[in-house]
């Protein structure tokens, strides 16, 4: 019997699924919509080509094989789609695999009663980030010297961006050298931290794998105790095969995980300090927020936001018939927001006027987690703000002699 | 529990980006981001943010007669009685939102009879350049509020600021004035002010952005002899404008309309201008998927499916041909535009051609130039295919 904190090689016993890297994961959520742990599965499939991963909710199990093989261009959030149809996992059983933001974002949303999480099995997925589609195709034609229609597989390995043609043809560029550029992985994918999502019940990848299983096998470590019964069940079941991590194994992911984390630290430091600080932040990111156009994609997409009543859409507050809002409409978020930002990156990327969204919430994030050491996505401990009773919080300001907030939390 | 993704394009302005439509048991619940989307990378604005809302509210789905529910075989027989009139005598007044196959019928349905054709809210007039190049202009002269009218297109404008672009402005105060380094606010725009020709002058790539409906915009542009972006305001008014479908003129001598009324909710003041002439004629009939403000004038209303119930194509306003996906099954009850002009062709004794989507476009690619040498094939992949300018 497997517990928490176990590692393992797994694979699939079945022919019929080519996995990535031995094909575990399609393996056990295959087990587990076979034996009906769970009613769907929320995974992602190719859909037009390479560049197009879309969502599926998958309730017959054969369809799974379907989903095997991993894909880069997939820059979208899956939890909120549990929140927004499948009625946040309260009357169903969800399977759904998650990489580092989508397992924080999960974990936001579970604390804010909108995903029931008794409901939901996750099975986390290492990332190394993942790059916006239309930048992959930019970045193929202009920098690889390939039609981007040629590529059938793209890889991220040894720190290299990795195309295979349909003619057989490898080649690769490391992303430090892409990222320079302004091309690469997301922006957002360059500052994060969480590779390894060890929030998830089952964490997954390929990162340990090596010599002659590479390739063939998938590197698990259990997270949880429901995570230990399902793969234990598959186990059983016959549906997975396993083998003990080699020590060098272990070495050689923990390595991979240190670097990337700390490639990760490296780009929040050089991104936030293009920021500037105090005044001239605050300058810039009103500059870029004057061409919003207020089509509230950020608040639709963002994992945080859950409000029935909106505040961004109360009179009293937004001017609703100005086109760009006021700056009220960007305080707003960051006030109820940026405390818990998972750096997910959805409110950049699908912002029509091109502001930089996740880089202002994400940069805030790290400043209020040095001031409340509150940090988001980890586990289920409430945010800053859930903590404040109003009247506790007025009393105590009152003590002090003065109720300025400035005054009491943020002088040394 | 069946729920899946359905990529497919907006249905609002003519820049043409792609998004998912989430189908949940047959039904659209939802817009998600397609990410693939050459044009938009999975960026919407708020339009196509509640694109299945607006898809699928205040739907007609039986025919009317003078405001009384009838049924399809009286509705047919009372709006075949436009036979009765001679070809001078009727209009048909098309949509720019329906798609390329369905409008290249409606024209055939026009031609056939003789009868003058006319659109609400299209456009004309061919760019010079494509959405991406935009990006790369280093002076931008908008005219008019174009940024707010197609957000997606007004994306690239705001990435050529970045790259250090400088925007010009002519117009009333809009959000496309907020974000001009230069502005000149006017509600008509004849001429240049001074200080904008020169910096138009010295600009290595200038450009002119302007809508497709807005002539004096037009007049203006073309004087500049600098690459030009006309703006169609709506997903397939490129199309219709490619087919020679000009503005609604409405002359004495007309005695009957046919409308096609492929229109939002929250766009039904479009026929204000029209309605007392309309409401004169001795026939109109009106074909709609939802309510509009032409059911209170109309004679015969006849209903059809919506956009996210077909399959074909659409022009966006740089004339990239994308394809439009079914997402919905035709509700009860309710006709596709094909089938009802196929069945009231019939009855008039008319031939139109009929068949599949795909049978469709190579009817209309084989008589309209522009579209000629392009395969349905290739217009399903997410880049689309370009029309052939002339």
């Amino acid at each position: 019997m497997s517990e928490k904190g176990d590692m393992f090689y797994a694979w699939t016993k079945s022919a019929d699924i080519k996995g990535e890297c031995g094909g575990a994961v399609i393996s056990l959520l295959k087990y587990a919509l076979e034996q009906k742990i769970v009613d769907v599965v929320l995974t992602v499939r190719k859909g037009y080509d390479v560049y197009d991963p879309l969502p599926v909710f998958i309730t017959d199990p054969k369809e799974l094989a379907s989903c095997a093989g991993s894909l880069h261009c997939g820059t979208f959030l899956l939890p909120k789609l549990i929140k927004k149809y499948l009625n946040g996992a309260k009357d169903i059983k969800v399977a759904i695999t998650v990489k580092g933001c989508d397992a924080k974002a999960l974990y936001e949303l579970a604390k804010r009663q909108q995903i029931n999480m008794d409901n939901v099995l996750s099975i986390g997925l290492n990332c190394g980030g993942s790059v916006s589609p239309s930048v992959a195709r930019e970045m193929i034609a202009e920098k690889y010297g390939i039609d981007p229609d040629d590529v059938v597989k793209e890889e991220i390995d040894k720190g290299q961006f990795i195309v295979m043609t349909k003619d057989g043809q490898h080649k690769g560029i490391k992303i430090d050298e892409l990222e320079e550029e302004g091309l690469g992985r997301r922006k957002n994918c360059q500052r994060c931290e969480t590779k390894i999502p060890r929030q998830a019940d089952l964490a997954c990848g390929n990162w340990g794998v090596f010599g002659e299983k590479a390739g063939k096998a998938t590197f698990v470590e259990v997270c949880s105790a429901k995570g230990a019964t399902v793969f234990d069940g598959a186990v059983s079941a016959g549906a997975i095969d396993i083998y003990a991590p080699d020590p060098k194994g272990l070495e050689i992911r923990g390595k991979i995980e240190n670097v990337m984390i700390k490639m990760g630290k490296k780009a929040q430091k050089s991104q936030f300090d293009a920021l500037n600080e105090g005044r001239e932040r605050l300058t810039a990111i009103m500059n870029y927020s004057s061409c919003c156009i207020a089509c509230r994609a950020c608040i639709e997409n963002c994992p945080i936001c859950y409000c029935v009543e909106c505040s961004t859409l109360k009179p009293h507050l937004i001017d609703q018939t100005k086109t760009p809002p006021d700056f009220m409409f960007h305080l707003i978020r960051f006030a109820h927001i940026a405390d818990s930002c998972v750096n997910c990156g959805q409110c950049q990327e699908l912002c029509p006027a091109e502001i930089p969204n996740a880089l202002f919430m994400h940069a805030q994030q790290v400043e209020l987690e040095k001031m409340f050491g509150h940090t988001p996505g980890v586990d289920m401990t409430l945010p800053v703000l859930a903590y404040a009773e109003e009247p506790e919080e007025r009393r105590r300001l009152n003590e002090t002699g003065s109720d300025m907030i400035f005054e009491n939390v943020f002088r040394e | 529990m069946q729920m899946k993704y359905v990529t497919t394009i907006c249905p609002y302005c003519g820049t043409g980006c792609a998004l998912n439509l989430v189908v949940h048991d047959g039904k659209t619940v939802g817009v998600a981001p397609s990410h693939r989307s050459p044009i938009c990378s999975g960026k919407l604005c708020s339009r196509g943010l509640h694109a299945a809302d607006c898809l699928g509210e205040a739907r007609i789905e039986e025919p009317f007669i003078k405001g009384e529910r009838s049924d399809w075989e009286t509705a047919m027989d009372k709006a075949g009685e436009l036979k009765k009139y001679a070809a001078g005598e009727i209009i048909i007044i098309t949509s720019p939102r329906i798609t390329n196959e369905t409008q290249y019928l409606v024209w055939k349905f026009a031609r056939s009879l003789g009868a003058a054709i006319g659109i609400i809210n299209g456009g004309s007039g061919a760019p010079t350049v494509k959405l991406d190049e935009l990006k790369d202009a280093d002076v931008i002269l908008a005219l008019g509020n174009v940024m707010q009218a197609l957000p997606l297109t007004g994306n690239r404008i705001i990435q050529a600021k970045e790259n250090g672009a400088r925007l010009l402005y002519i117009g009333p105060q809009s959000y496309t004035a907020v974000q001009a380094d230069t502005v000149e606010i006017t509600d008509e725009y004849k001429e240049l002010p001074p200080g904008f020709s020169a910096l138009l002058k010295n600009a290595v790539r200038p450009a002119v952005v302007y809508m497709a409906n807005d002539s004096s915009a037009a007049k203006l542009a073309e004087g500049l002899g600098i690459s030009a972006a006309v703006l169609y305001d709506k997903n397939n008014g490129r199309g219709a404008s490619l087919m020679g479908i000009g503005p609604v003129d409405l002359p004495e001598s007309v005695k009957a309309a046919f409308i096609i009324a492929e229109t939002p909710l929250i766009e039904q003041d479009i026929y204000a201008d029209l309605l007392q002439k309309l409401d004169s004629l001795e026939l109109t009939i009106v074909a709609t998927s939802a309510e509009t403000s032409l059911l209170g004038i109309a004679d015969i209303v006849l209903p059809i499916a919506a956009l996210h119930e077909s399959e074909g194509t659409v022009t966006n306003w740089e004339g990239r041909i994308q394809m439009l996906r079914r997402a919905a099954n035709i509700p009860e009850g309710v006709k596709s535009l094909q089938e009802l002009l196929a069945e009231l062709a019939g009855k008039m004794g008319l031939g139109i051609p009929s068949g599949t989507p795909e049978e469709m476009y190579a009817a209309l690619a084989s008589e309209i130039s522009a579209f000629g040498n392009i395969t349905y094939e290739q217009i399903a992949k997410p880049e689309g295919v370009f029309v052939q300018e002339a």
